[in-house]
Formats: C-alpha cells, sequence, structure tokens
C-alpha cells in the first residue's frame, strides 16, 4: 500500500470492504473511479448515501424497502394469511420476478448457522412468531436455501410452528429447468424423487 | 497441472466471488485441504450437491498455484438422515467443529480421523434414538482424544498415577488433567466432576463398541452427564471457544 498516495490507499481500502473484492479488483475500481467526471462520481457517492439513508427494513416483514411497512405488506391484493419466509431480501426479489406468489413475506435476515454461532436469537424469528400471535396466518412456506444452515432453520421453524396449527410447506427441490436427467447428481435426483408429485 | 485423489469429508465452505467457494475438508491422506469449488453456487452445477456440508466424496484435485481446485468429485456418501433430523444435525456439526479446530493439514492419524468422522456420522444416521446418537458421539470425542495424543485416563489416578485406595471405584473425574482422580487429588484438581464406575464402565464401552449394546446405557442422565465431562475436557484443550454446543442447548 506505500506505493498509493494517501487519498488513493484509503480508496482501495474502502473498496476492499465490499464482499468478493480483492486487492487487484479495488485497485483496478479506485482508478476507473478517478478516470471518471466529477458530477459521475458525485451520482455515484449520491446513490449510495441516499439508498442507505431511505431504504430501512419494514417494521412487519423485514423487507428492505424505502416505506415502512414496505410495498408487499400494503398491497391489498395480496393474501395475508399465507407468509413465505425467506433468508435475504435477495431471495424475495428472487421469488417476485417468478409473479407466481400472491403471499405475504417475512425475512429472517440470515439462517440458524452453528459453525458461525448464528442461534435463532440473532435472526428475525421472535417478530414471526408475534405475526403468528396476531394476525390470522392459514399458511407458512418455507423457501429457504438446501443447505445445512437452510435445512437446520427449516427444521427449526417446522418444529415450532407445526403444534401452533399452522400448515407448514417447504418449496420442492429438484432439477433445474432444461437440465438432462442423465447428467443430474445422485444428491439433487433423490431430492427430485422424494418430492414428486401426483400428476 | 499436477493432480492427485483423495476422499474427503466437506467441514465448511466460504463463499468467493459470485459463483465459487472455498472448500475446508478433511482428507483421509492429507488432513484438513482448502481448496475452491468453481461454479458451484449456481443451479446446473453437478459440483453443487457434493459440496454441501457434511458429504464425503472422492476427489479430483488440481494443484494451484495459491489454493487447490476440485475438479471432480464422486459422491461417497450424503448422510441425508444426517441432515433431516435437527439433534442428529447439531451433534453431527459439533463434531464437525473439532475436527475443524483440532485437525491440522498432514495430520499424521489422518487416515484414521477421517475413518472416525466417516463412521460417526454413518452412525448418526442410521441410529434411532438420541441415547443412540450421544453414544456415537461419546465414542467419536474418546477416539479423537486418542488420536490427538491425549486419550482419557480411566485406569490410574491421571494425578498422582496410583490406584484409588480409599474407595472401590473412583469417584471424580478431572476435565483439567484429563482423566479419574483419587480421593486425595481431587481436593487438588479443578474441573472435576462427579463421577461413578457406570460412566467409567461407558467410556471404555463407548472406546470399543459403536452401538450402545446395554439397556443399561439407553439412560439419558447418564449419558448426558458423560458428553459434558468431555465436552468440558475437550474444550479445555482448544485454543478457540466452541461454537455448536451453545446451539445444541438451543436446538436440542
Ligand atoms: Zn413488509
Ligand atoms: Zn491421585
Amino acid at each position: 500500500m506505500t506505493h498509493y498516495s494517501k487519498p488513493l490507499a484509503r480508496l482501495v481500502e474502502e473498496l476492499q470492504k465490499l464482499p468478493g473484492i480483492g486487492p487487484k479488483s479495488a485497485q483496478r475500481m479506485a482508478f476507473y473511479i478517478l478516470k471518471m467526471p466529477l458530477n459521475e462520481v458525485q451520482k455515484f457517492t449520491d446513490a449510495i448515501l441516499e439508498a442507505k439513508e431511505k431504504i430501512k427494513y419494514c417494521r412487519n416483514c423485514f423487507n428492505m424497502s424505502s416505506e415502512n411497512p414496505c410495498e408487499i405488506c400494503v398491497d391489498d391484493k395480496r393474501n395475508r394469511a399465507i407468509i413465505c419466509i425467506v433468508a435475504e431480501t435477495k431471495d424475495l426479489i428472487a421469488l417476485e420476478r417468478t409473479r407466481e406468489y400472491k403471499g405475504s413475506y417475512h425475512v429472517l435476515q440470515g439462517l440458524i448457522s452453528p459453525l458461525d454461532g448464528i442461534t435463532p436469537d440473532d435472526l428475525r424469528i421472535k417478530e414471526l412468531f408475534e405475526r403468528l400471535k396476531n394476525e390470522d396466518i392459514e399458511e407458512i412456506i418455507l423457501a429457504l436455501n438446501p443447505s445445512i444452515e437452510g435445512e437446520a432453520t427449516s427444521m427449526y421453524l417446522t418444529k415450532l410452528i407445526k403444534p401452533l396449527g399452522v400448515k407448514v410447506s417447504r418449496i420442492a427441490f429438484g432439477l433445474p429447468m432444461g437440465a438432462d436427467l442423465e447428467y443430474a447428481d445422485e444428491l439433487t435426483l433423490a431430492r427430485a424423487l422424494e418430492g414428486r408429485r401426483e400428476v | 497441472m499436477p493432480h492427485y485423489r483423495t476422499r474427503a469429508i466437506n467441514l465448511k465452505s466460504h463463499n468467493l466471488g459470485e459463483a465459487d467457494k472455498i472448500m475446508v475438508m478433511y482428507s483421509r491422506e492429507h488432513g484438513i485441504i482448502r481448496c475452491v469449488a468453481k461454479g458451484v453456487k449456481k443451479t446446473k452445477s453437478s459440483l453443487g450437491a457434493r459440496m454441501q456440508c457434511l458429504t464425503a466424496n472422492n476427489l479430483l484435485i488440481a494443484k494451484g498455484r495459491n489454493l487447490d481446485i476440485v475438479c471432480q468429485a464422486e459422491n461417497l456418501e450424503c448422510f441425508d438422515k444426517v441432515k433431516t433430523d435437527l439433534t442428529k444435525l447439531s451433534y453431527s456439526l459439533y463434531c464437525t467443529e473439532l475436527i475443524s479446530h483440532f485437525g491440522t493439514e498432514g495430520d499424521s492419524n489422518s487416515a484414521g480421523i477421517y475413518d472416525l468422522l466417516f463412521e460417526t456420522f454413518k452412525n448418526i444416521s442410521v441410529f434411532k434414538t438420541t441415547e443412540e446418537v450421544l453414544w456415537a458421539v461419546l465414542r467419536f470425542k474418546l477416539k479423537l482424544a486418542e488420536y490427538l495424543g491425549y486419550a482419557v485416563e480411566l485406569e490410574t489416578c491421571a494425578r498422582c498415577n496410583k490406584t484409588e485406595q480409599k474407595y472401590k471405584t473412583y469417584h471424580f473425574f478431572c476435565a483439567d488433567t484429563g482423566g479419574v482422580v483419587c480421593s486425595e487429588c481431587f481436593l487438588k484438581s479443578r474441573k472435576t466432576f462427579e463421577i461413578d464406575n457406570r460412566h467409567i464402565k461407558l467410556f471404555k464401552d463407548a472406546l470399543n463398541y459403536d452401538f450402545p449394546f446395554e439397556s443399561e446405557y439407553f439412560d439419558k442422565n447418564l449419558l448426558f452427564s458423560s458428553f459434558n465431562i468431555l465436552k468440558e475436557f475437550i474444550s479445555l484443550r482448544s485454543d478457540k471457544k466452541l461454537k455448536t454446543p451453545a446451539i445444541i442447548e438451543l436446538l436440542c
């Protein structure tokens, strides 16, 4: 870092804090920014600051939004008796892109991860149970990754929600569209077989 | 690029860029290894499912300049039953954490430790009761301690090396010294637990048998107290605080 002048070193250092950005990429980005016209850089920093100031977590579902409650929570056309549980806002966005789902959401803001010491108390699980208590919820859909952390969280939530008499389902895992059965790995295939449905 | 083959169990992974992961694995041939698995976060990656934690694979790895790269993975065992039960999963992750803390690159006992972890996951997946799962974890801890060079002392006092004079059996286990202590040394010992001959018999049998073959072993109090004694014994030998024991208490 000693070959950089101080302000440049600071910029490189800050950029490196972004996920997936190493020293090489940070340096490339820093030089690019320095070559940009000043008003472009201004627009860039404004966008960061504005997003940071205006985007908050919805107090109901913990989705990231500039409205509180968020657009989804106030939308009367959506079915509030169904909650789809996701780990992060980015998963919610992915599900919204399908245009298939018309219920509400609850964003946990993470997954239970024993090896990282992330416990149920670190997630928005308490708030989920508040909703189950106060709202008329008929069904919970678990849309969590098929990873160890996703499995642990799904099992934990199922164990707690089932006794409340609420229907709990989990999204199916199986073959991606356009995949070839012959080349599918045995784990995915086993899951797809397990999650088969009558036609 | 030179290649090598090894059998390994996935312990942990870290995200690397958009679609790659750095895998931390315990291999039968080389102990702890760290490799890059490319593209595994994409839904179409066939490597994806095989790179899930608590999965054993036969790997073909290319030597890289910094990190080695997983070229091929042939699944040996995915321990599916472990992943679909919260109790089994929590205890298995505890074993995983112990291996990642105590395992090293190029362990001289890597084959034994790998086989032990594989056997433990296999047993936990077929076992039906919490008692059996606890037995598997106790056996795992006792055998791992042996491989790491601090086998639990069960015959003579771990402090003075003499046999108990006053009583027929030992009544204390010292997690600090790592074994049973006599009634005289007990007064000078720290981190002690009250035990009786059932604990000693259980520890000895768990080292020899992978199944709780006697009905007296299906005693939750005995198993939980044994688990806690060994948990303390192992935690005292770890330089970092273990994270999974707290989760076990919350989830199980
Ligand atoms: Zn909302
Ligand atoms: Zn003694």
